[in-house]
């Protein structure tokens, strides 16, 4: 049978009622049994009723500002959009509509290329300088002695060659969107597992999408330290951001948000950790 | 937006068969420090020898990394041929995605156990 889901208006086939998942936009639709004694009986002629979520249908959520560029202008709805998902991340996620990815998706890729590319441009800039210290970070690794091999973490840092500095900020938007889908994509499988997704991977993609905001701040002109406060910015919007859109507990969330981190944080920070300490150590 | 998972899929493929991403690869970090591999350790070789049907390869550099590659591959060309075909997709009910969930972190766990065991033996 053919049925129209509730938020997105879309058609799907299904071959049940009651509650599932739309095909198009994720939310979970309730089709009701037309033999039910209960429900209402389906309209004639049309698809079976269909209701937006258990158990009574939510009232629209009002649009972020940035899904409102159009009236508002690129620049100030992305701007007002980023102070509500930086600043207020509870107040925010709690009323922002979920069914409206491709806004929460194009905030993020906007966000994290402008990021990018001004990290790349001060890399170039301070290069000379951000060289020399990570070439003493390097040396502090106990397998990673011989600076050859790293000659690439070098280049990097220091901005690397023209054509390189133009493949990154070409490639910039591409890295951000495979950035954004991956990690919404991890997160939503966490909280899958924990039992912590009701509202669907949409919710999800919203809150990384617009908690990219946070990332912003990564592009400060302070080698390694404005990254690490806007990453755990980020880290603290998500948590707050998936406890709000996807109705759960705290617990869960932060779970949800920390679990995969927590994991590259043991790959990365801890490497970094180990020998910056033992630099300090020795001083 | 499954289309734009489907166009990563195809994407990672690229990346893997076409451009040098291992002499890019960086050094990992923690085995910098420890000497042990990570939890993601051998996923990049993983991706790029599969793309290049080395299978054996791609397995022993990562069981977990050749899974998902493997995947990832096979579930953008069903969706994309999915999308060809103007077919709807077929929505998965969620004990059945919290089930796959699930099993995917065991993954990542029993994948780091293997790679541990086979780095310290």
């Amino acid at each position: 049978m053919l049925a129209r889901c509730a938020h997105c208006q879309k058609t799907f086939e299904t071959d049940r009622f009651g509650v599932q998942g739309c095909p198009h936009c994720g939310q979970q639709v309730h089709l009701a049994d037309p033999s039910a004694p209960p429900l209402p009986p389906p309209a004639a002629g049309g698809a079976p009723p269909v209701s937006g979520g258990p158990p009574a249908p939510e009232p629209e959520a009002p649009a972020a500002p940035f899904a409102r560029r159009r009236e508002l202008g690129f620049l100030r709805s992305w701007l007002d959009t980023w102070k509500l998902a930086a600043l207020q991340p509870a107040e925010f996620f709690r009323a922002v509509r979920i069914s409206d990815t491709g806004a929460a998706l194009l905030f993020g890729v906007a966000t994290l290329t402008v990021s990018s590319w001004l990290q790349t441009l001060y890399a170039a800039l301070m290069g000379a300088a951000t060289r020399g210290m990570v070439e003493q970070m390097l040396r502090q690794l106990p397998q990673a002695g011989d600076l050859g091999t790293n000659a690439w973490v070098l280049r990097f840092v220091s901005g690397g060659s023209a054509f390189a500095i133009a493949a990154r900020l070409a490639g910039a938007p591409f890295f951000a969107l495979a950035g954004l889908l991956v990690s919404a994509g991890v997160f939503h499988v966490v909280l899958l597992a924990l039992r912590g997704a009701p509202r669907g991977f949409n919710a999800t993609l919203t809150v990384v999408g617009y908690a990219s905001a946070a990332h912003i701040i990564g592009a400060a002109p302070v080698p390694l330290l404005a990254n690490l406060v806007g990453f755990v910015w980020y880290l603290a919007v998500v948590a707050i951001g998936l406890g709000e859109a996807q109705r759960i507990p705290p617990g869960k969330a932060w779970t949800a948000a920390l679990l995969p981190f927590g994991l590259f944080c043991v790959c990365c920070c801890g490497g970094i950790a180990v020998p910056l300490l033992g630099a300090l150590g020795r001083h | 937006m499954p289309e734009l998972f489907a166009l990563l899929g195809v994407a990672s493929f690229l990346a893997a068969r076409f451009l040098p991403v291992l002499a890019l690869a960086p050094l990992c970090p923690f085995r910098a420090a420890t000497g042990l591999p990570c939890a993601s350790c051998g996923m990049t070789h993983a991706f790029v020898h599969l793309s290049r049907g080395e299978v054996g390869a791609a397995l022993l550099a990562s069981p977990l990394g050749a899974v998902l590659a493997a995947s990832a591959w096979l579930g953008s060309s069903l969706d994309l041929a999915r999308l060809a075909l103007g077919l709807p997709r077929p929505a998965l009910p969620e004990p059945v995605l919290r089930r796959a969930a699930r099993a995917g972190l065991a993954a990542v766990a029993l994948n780091w156990a293997w790679l541990l065991w086979r780095g310290t033996a």
